[in-house]
């Protein structure tokens, strides 16, 4: 037998965990997880026809894939598993127990501080983190979640359009910083002086080696769209830098935080709505860390 | 139905086990064949011959997830009917240009006097897999055990060919390095 014969023949019985996850990445399903992708495809397809069908007759009305709150929450939990199954974003993340809100959100044309973006008729669906360190603001009586999360989908396709995903850190995590409230950082503590921690868990999030390029790449094609373009934005400025393509081969865990300059990414994704950004964001918050992309920010 | 019952439903001899399993598995070890011997008609032999020999091991085997154990037989059967035929280098699919790919790296490098166990050069392998990133790892298996091509992979990854060609790249020559560090070549 020829040496890469053998080579071949020797890789046959490989850990059941990688192979799996080659599965996963190349998408081939069984047939349980190909009758889930193709009940939603079917969806989206009915839609478009739908869709379609109103555009040519405004007197029909247009068809909805999310029509209640139970079906966005249903919708959003096995989106969160196609992201997971894209490698988006960690396998380990759940939202236990029942959401603690949905809120309804109407189609809405944003002003020009929204670049005029068109915001879609939506749902809002939310697991909180429950209690973290964050002063009195956080009621007490929430339940206690390792993962918490803001969803918007989208009722026409689906899918989700804007995410912001909260993580705390394991227990006995290290600080990687701290602010303290109420009092001089180097007096004892006191009822009025409090210390909070930030930590950097972003990996409890979306995998550590996740680059800027990989993570908008997956997202324009989850949406549908052929690509992206990324414009750096400073919120000082709200102006457009040059894209850079060492930010897109940085890893994403790298990327400037919020809430220490206010930094975020502005991406372009090529067929979405004309000159309306979407954006990218990493934020540390006392005990906890936080992502979030799509639309819907303050400034793109 | 759950992998567990259908392993159950192998235990306890039912029939039934050979029809769950090729309703809920038949496309994916289709694909696998299908890759690896670029034939329909060859393909759907070999996925028989999968139902047939896990059948048989199934007692005394009970494996916690199917798609892998099923994968694994498929493979192997599938490489197994193009090495008796002879004709593993032949044929119109991704298999020769693997191969071609392996060899490149490899016959520089190899002792072809030298008859290396596949069980040493398998534990050899796993050693190299479990060193690398799991992109590096993903990519490598999606090529040299999914014998998918570089234009899937690279759609698949969101990552453009050249890309892919150079983790494989990079990843074989590790390889090398890493049989010739154990004395295998």
């Amino acid at each position: 037998m020829l040496n890469s014969e053998k080579i071949l023949f020797a890789l046959n019985d490989m850990d059941d965990a990688w192979l799996e996850r080659g599965r996963a990445r190349l998408g081939y399903r069984t047939e349980g997880e190909r009758s889930r992708l193709t009940k939603r495809r079917v969806l989206t397809f009915a839609l478009a026809a739908a869709l379609v069908l109103a555009l040519g007759a405004s007197a029909y009305a247009v068809k909805t894939a999310v029509a209640s709150p139970e079906a966005a929450q249903k919708v959003a939990l096995q989106e969160i598993e196609v992201w997971k199954e894209m490698g988006l974003i960690m396998p380990d993340i759940s939202f236990e127990g029942d959401p603690n809100a949905i809120m309804e959100i109407e189609e809405k044309k944003g002003s020009d501080y929204w670049y005029g973006r068109l915001f879609n008729h939506s749902y809002d669906v939310r697991w909180y983190l429950g209690p973290v360190d964050w002063g009195d603001q956080t009621p007490t009586e929430l339940v206690q979640r390792k993962y918490g999360c803001n969803l918007r989908v989208d009722t026409l396709t689906g899918k989700i359009t804007q995410a912001w995903i909260d993580a705390r850190p394991e227990e006995g995590a290290e600080p990687v910083g701290s602010v303290t409230l109420g009092g001089d950082p180097d007096q004892p503590e006191t009822a009025e002086k409090r210390t909070l921690f930030f930590y950097d868990n972003f990996d409890d999030i979306f995998p550590a080696d996740m680059t800027v390029d990989r993570f908008l790449t997956l997202l324009a094609g989850y949406w549908g769209f052929s690509g992206y373009r990324l414009a750096d934005t400073v919120d000082e400025t709200y102006e457009e830098a040059p894209w850079s393509p060492v930010v897109a081969d940085s890893l994403l865990k790298d990327m400037p935080r919020g809430n220490t300059d206010n930094y975020y990414l502005t991406v372009f994704f090529d067929g979405d709505q004309e000159g309306a950004p979407m954006y990218l964001q990493l934020t540390q918050f006392p005990g906890y860390v936080q992502l979030n992309f799509g639309t819907g920010h303050g400034v793109g | 139905m759950d992998d567990k019952t259908i392993v159950d439903l192998y235990w306890a001899r039912s029939e039934k086990a050979i029809e769950e399993t090729e309703r809920k598995f038949g496309s994916y070890c289709r694909t696998i064949s299908r890759n690896i011997l670029a034939d329909a008609e060859d393909a759907e032999e070999c996925v028989n011959d999968t139902w047939m020999k896990a059948w048989n091991s199934m007692p005394t085997n009970r494996p916690s997830r199917l798609a892998p154990y099923l994968g694994k037989l498929t493979r192997w059967l599938s490489l197994s009917r193009l090495r008796e035929n002879n004709s593993l280098r032949r044929g119109g699919g991704e298999l020769p240009l693997v191969l071609d790919e392996l060899a490149e790296t490899l016959d520089s490098g190899f002792d072809t006097e030298r008859e290396v166990e596949n069980r040493e050069l398998n534990l050899a392998l796993r050693r190299l897999l479990d060193g690398l990133d799991k992109d590096e790892r993903d990519v490598f298996l999606c090529r040299y055990w999914y014998v998918a091509s570089i234009k899937e992979i690279a759609v698949k990854f969101g990552f453009s060919e050249s890309k892919v060609k150079t983790m494989l790249h990079r990843t074989r020559k590790k390889m090398l390095a890493q049989l010739k560090g154990e004395g295998l070549c």
